[in-house]
């Protein structure tokens, strides 16, 4: 998916998904009374506190983007985003839990570098069997998502439990020492996290990487998985398993943020709004340009304000799921472009590459011949 | 009984919607297609099935309609997109997932908290279920778990022993000499997708209908992701699904068995064991295919989006 669906594409993806949902929105009525649609404007852009919820639902999918996108463009999948977020939170939580006495920038940055390393780690278990044996990426890393949220349900609810606190379904750990803070700025009503400044810096890093260095040159040549890459001297496997594990950090590194920017605590609410699968679509939308994903993630950060509109409405918030799913479905279908018009050869050999891989995985074994 | 036939009674009946599903995703597999929204199909099968269970009062009416449900959406989600519109299958199908977690959502917003008086009941088989201690295990099941298995047999054979089995493992393998032999390629995908939706509809409504008996928005807990990891372990062989879908059943039920005979493991460890379970076996299971150098059954075409005019 290196090209992406093509602007025209994206923007109709997008009005399309809009019309469903106005559709479906104007078909409800709130059992509370009062219009659903004012509360949808209050909620989002309308108001100073709406905007701020936007920016701060856009921050995780923001990051779970730019993981998705560094790995769809080695032509790999990561679904394993939310297990990445929740692990690169409990160790972050874990450092500050060690070093509760610790002043408030080394501490945040010692709580990022091992949400990293978290994230990351998590990542390599699924990533070594891609790369060393071919077991499909896609279905080994959504299944460490289960085992990651069982994880945290246990420390949440078990060592780590704050029994003085009560929140209801969902479980909260200890506290987090207090100065585990990062700072908000604040333009006219609305407030701006860091957090979501540092996402957009990492795309801009993350976009040069890609743009100017050796590492994207390679990985953008190992998406195709050629031969004739290989004789080039690009060692597929390595580029493939660097990307899989910085894709787990990045993800990680989300989640840390999540918590030291909104929740100020671990908690099972970490992946609750489904931020790590939505960024997959978000990534997808942008066309995995690393700057686009930036307003990608807003638009979600908007779908995603809508539904908790919706839901202080007491109207099913579940159609934001639904829509996520069209606007992926609408903006990447092949509806302008046959494929038979394209050219014979990338017609036949390469298959797109986010298309989970036809041509078996090149191994370590292969590579070594 | 003792307990430990009553707990593998239990495992054989969990395992049961994995194997509609799994089946249902294989033999969308022979024909080329990788659908990996079978979580989402499931969802849909569940709920509309469970509805329809309770407004007809019929269990066996709401199987059909989840089997329908499962049908319909994946040929307008999946099958259009993918074999008509040749759009990438990983895609479509993360966006089926995604559509049918929402949409199973919507439809079931209301039905939280209703819940049937009675799932399917259990149907003794005569002589069988005498065979000692396998005899209460296996024979004394809902009559969808012997459906189920006599459906593997009977797709087992029916993809190694007839004509039309070949044709269509042909279409999986190389999609462009098959419409050289004058198969109808894109006729027969869209029908075995409709197929895989219509099992993985099915194993939704044996979920709600037979297990659960209530439905809510994360009734398949990841079991559509589970059983299209069973297909790779299974090797794409019909057979072994049916052992491997059981043997997966019991993982999903120690969790809920260790917790009712107060294992001193933590239940979110023993929760976990079914997906750590599922990615270890997937890795010896490659592993051993790799070393042992037997031919996979895997698809050669699987994913690859067959294109008419392009030869």
């Amino acid at each position: 998916m290196t090209a992406g669906p093509s602007p025209i594409r994206r923007v109709i993806a997008v009005l399309a998904a809009a019309l469903v949902a106005v559709v479906f929105i104007s078909m409800q009525s709130s059992p509370l009374g009062g219009s659903v649609w004012e509360q949808i404007w209050l909620s989002t852009f309308g108001t100073g506190l709406g905007t701020t919820s936007v920016l701060q639902l856009a921050m995780p999918i923001l990051f779970a983007g730019l993981a998705a996108a560094v790995c769809q463009r080695t032509g790999m999948w990561n679904i394993g985003i939310p297990g990445q977020m929740i692990m690169g939170a409990w160790t972050a939580t874990w450092v500050a839990y060690h070093l509760s006495g610790v002043p408030q920038a080394p501490l945040v940055l010692a709580m990022m570098a091992a949400g990293v390393i978290g994230g990351g780690l998590w990542m390599l278990l699924p990533a070594l069997a891609r790369v060393y044996l071919g077991v499909s990426e896609i279905i080994g890393t959504l299944l460490l998502n289960f085992v990651a949220i069982q994880w945290l349900i246990y420390w949440t609810g078990g060592p780590w439990a704050n029994t003085n606190q009560n929140g209801g379904g969902t479980l909260i750990a200890k506290p987090l020492p207090a100065q585990a803070t990062l700072p908000q700025f604040t333009i006219g009503s609305t407030t701006i996290g860091l957090a979501l400044l540092i996402g957009v810096a990492l795309a801009v890093v993350l976009a040069a990487v890609y743009r100017y260095t050796q590492f994207g040159y390679r990985s953008a040549l190992a998406e195709s998985g050629d031969e004739l890459v290989r004789y080039a001297g690009i060692s597929v496997w390595r580029t493939r398993l660097v990307t899989l594990v910085l894709s787990g950090g990045i993800a990680g590194l989300g989640g840390v943020l999540l918590v030291l920017d909104q929740l100020h605590v671990l908690s099972t609410s970490l992946t609750a709004d489904n931020s790590g699968y939505v960024g997959i679509v978000a990534a997808a939308l942008a066309g995995n340009a690393l700057l686009g994903v930036v307003p990608s993630a807003l638009l979600f950060g908007f779908l995603a304000a809508i539904g908790s509109a919706l839901q202080i409405m007491d109207v099913s918030g579940e159609i934001v799921t639904l829509l996520t799913g069209l606007v992926l479905i609408i903006a990447c279908i092949n509806v302008g472009k046959p494929r038979f018009l394209a050219r014979r050869s990338s017609a036949r050999g390469t298959s797109p590459p986010s298309a989970p891989a036809p041509e078996p995985a090149p191994t370590l074994d292969e590579v070594a011949k | 009984m003792t307990v430990l036939q009553a707990a593998l009674a239990t495992a054989v009946l969990a395992g049961t919607p994995l194997l509609y599903a799994a089946l249902g995703e294989m033999m969308g597999e022979k024909v080329g297609l990788l659908n990996i929204g079978l979580e989402g199909m499931m969802l849909m099968g569940a709920v509309v099935g469970f509805i329809v269970a309770i407004k007809t009062d019929s269990l066996v009416l709401g199987l059909l309609a989840g089997g329908a449900a499962g049908t319909v959406f994946t040929l307008v989600a999946y099958t259009f997109p993918v074999v008509v519109l040749r759009s990438e299958q990983g895609v479509v199908g993360f966006a089926v997932w995604f559509i049918g977690v929402g949409l199973s959502a919507i439809i079931g917003t209301h039905w939280t908290s209703r819940s049937l008086e009675s799932g399917f009941g259990n149907v003794n088989l005569p002589l069988l279920d005498k065979i000692p201690f396998v005899g209460k295990i296996l024979f004394e099941q809902p009559w969808p778990v012997y459906a189920g298995v006599l459906l593997a047999i009977f797709v087992a054979w029916g993809l190694g022993s007839t004509r039309h089995g070949m044709n269509m493992r042909a279409i999986g393998e190389d999609p462009d000499a098959a419409h050289a032999m004058g198969i109808n390629v894109p006729f027969w995908q869209v029908f075995y997708s409709g197929v895989s939706g219509f099992l993985c509809g099915v194993g939704g409504a044996v979920l709600t209908l037979a297990i659960t008996l209530n439905w809510n928005s994360e009734v398949t807990a990841g079991r559509g992701w589970i059983a299209l990891a069973l297909v790779i372990f299974a090797g794409w062989r019909p057979l072994a699904l049916v052992w491997a879908s059981f043997g997966f059943g019991a993982c999903l039920m120690l969790a809920p068995f260790g917790q009712a005979h107060g294992w001193a493991i933590p239940s979110p460890f023993l929760s976990m064991i079914p997906y750590v379970f599922t990615f270890v076996v997937l890795v010896i299971r490659t592993w051993y295919a790799r070393r042992s150098g037997r031919p996979s059954l895997e698809p050669a075409a699987l994913g690859v989006t067959f294109v008419r005019e392009r030869r």
